[in-house]
Parts: structure tokens; sequence; C-alpha cells
């Protein structure tokens, strides 16, 4: 076998290894643990959240659908969007009094 | 002169003999000690990371990997066996953590595969000198990178048998394989590493690629 790379093994056998972060370790496994340990109580109220979002946006479908909300109750028009930006950089450059 | 004691418990995850046991540290973790996990990870951390990287590789890589390895030994404590090392268990969960990380990483493998061939072609003279390479300082940054990049089942049996020194029978104990098997993947390992080192792409050779 080769030699060489049997002298080389050695040598990185013999190196010793490190981390710049290796002193951080302890505080950084605790973070990972403490957040892994909320996650596993959230599934509580993860899934009647989730539930209560499908049926939110069903409902809203529903009411935009037949009308009773209009689009016009909830959207902004690009031209009065327009105007408003056109307004506040007046208002910006506006010497102060 | 003796060896600082101190110094040998970093780096081999033993203990001075008026510290605890890892399996009393265990028992004072399942009673709610929480402090006795850090003094667990404090001196298991060193060796632990030398494993890790050499198997995946020195860097980032390898510092979250062995985050996630105590993360999993603090889910999975109620199992440990006390009659076992804890130190043999701790491997075998970074071990599993490493292989996880291997079978992601293999995809990404592929596509850097395709894309580092140009990158490359500007280093292929300088390797092509062996004597070159053994007097270049980053030598062994590249023997670790060619171990990285061998298949799963020849780094497993290198890494344990020459780099962290466990005996054959250990390593077949841990990787479930015969001491045979041991024996011959170290043996074909070290030989795709004779090869990998002279290639300058350090691309992982198949075993069509073997003559």
């Amino acid at each position: 076998m080769n030699s060489e790379l049997d002298r080389l093994l050695d040598r990185l056998r013999r190196t010793e290894r490190s981390h710049a972060r290796l002193d951080e370790l302890e505080t950084l496994v605790w973070k990972r643990i403490a957040a892994r340990e909320l996650a596993a109580q959230w599934p509580d109220f993860a899934l009647p959240l989730h539930l209560a979002a499908i049926v939110g946006a069903f409902a809203w479908g529903i009411l935009a659908g037949s009308g009773v909300i209009s689009a016009e109750d909830t959207a902004h028009s690009a031209d009065i969007l327009v105007e408003q930006v056109e307004f506040l950089a007046q208002e910006s450059t506006r010497p102060l009094s | 002169m003796r060896m600082p004691l101190a110094a040998m418990d970093e780096s081999e995850g033993t203990c001075l003999p008026e510290e605890p046991q890892d399996s009393v540290l265990v028992r004072r973790i399942l009673e709610g000690e929480d402090a006795a996990f850090t003094q667990l990870m404090r001196r298991h951390k060193k060796w632990l990371y030398r494993f890790i990287s050499r198997y995946v590789g020195h860097g980032d890589d390898a510092f979250d990997l062995l985050q996630e390895t105590f993360v999993a030994a603090w889910a999975a404590l109620e199992r440990y066996d006390a009659d076992r090392p804890f130190q043999a268990w701790l491997r075998q969960i970074a071990l599993n953590k490493c292989r996880d990380w291997s079978r992601r990483t293999a995809v990404r493998s592929i596509v850097q595969r395709a894309t580092s061939e140009l990158a490359h072609l500007a280093s292929r003279a300088r390797w092509a000198n062996p004597e070159a390479m053994i007097e270049t300082g980053d030598a062994l940054q590249r023997l670790d990178a060619a171990i990285a990049s061998l298949p799963i089942h020849l780094r497993e049996p290198l890494v344990l048998t020459v780099l962290e020194n466990l005996s054959h029978r250990e390593t077949a104990q841990l990787l479930g394989i015969s001491e045979k098997a041991v024996e011959t993947r170290v043996y074909r390992a070290k030989r795709q590493l004779s090869r990998l080192i002279g290639r300058p792409d350090l691309q992982t050779l198949t075993e069509d690629d073997e003559p």
C-alpha cells in the first residue's frame, strides 16, 4: 500500500481539530433544544389554527363570490395609489415651517 | 512529564477520577438536572467534533452536525443503556447524522461534479506531482476532502479504524459488518484515496474506475 498515504493519514490522525465556535457549542445546543421543545408543544395549537385559517378562507371566498364583500371595499385602485404617492412626495419636499 | 489530565479529558471524552462518570451524569439529567448535560457536552464535544469532521470534512457542516448529534442525544437519553459506554452510544448517533448528511449532499455533489471541472483545471498541474502536494501546506486538507468524497461504505471503516483508532472488532460492531469486511473496505478505501489525491478534481471514484 502507498506508504506516503499512510504517512499523510497518520499526520491527519494526529492533527488537532477544532472549530472557531466550539466554545459556544453548549449555548447553541440548548437553544436548539429549547426551539425543539417549543415546536413539540405547538401541535396542540397548530391544528386548530390551521383549520380556522382554512374555514376563514373558505368563508371569505363564499362572501366575496356572492357579492357580500365587494372588491372595492378591500382594494385600492392603482390611480389612487399613484395620487397618494405623488401627494406624499410633494409633502416631503415642502420646507419645514 | 505527566500529561495534563484536563487536555486528555477534552480530547478523548474521558473524565477525571474526581468527576462523575457519564452514566451518573445521564441519571442526573433524567432526574431533571440540565447542567449535567452541559457537563457531558463539554466532556465529549472535542473528540466528537474531530470524528464528525473527519467524516464530513472540516467546517461548519461538521459543527452543525455536532449540534444535531447532541440535540438528538438529549431527545433519546431515556433510551440510553447505562451498561454501554456513553461514548460508543454518542458515536453511533453521530454516525447516523453523518450518514443522513451524506445522503442529503449526494444530490448536491452530482451538480457540483458537473460544474467543478473547469475550476479544477487550474490546479491540475499543481497536483499532478505527489511530491509537490506533500510539500504544500494544505496536503492534509486535500486528504481530508478526499476522505469526505469516498463512498460511505469505504469512508466509515477508514475513519473509524485509521483515524479514530477503533479496533476492527469495534468498527465491525458499530457498522454491523464482519471484521473481515472492515479489513477489506479499509484496504479498498486506501487504494481509492491513493488515486484520489493524485487527481485534480477529487471526484468520487466509482467501482468501475478501479482497475
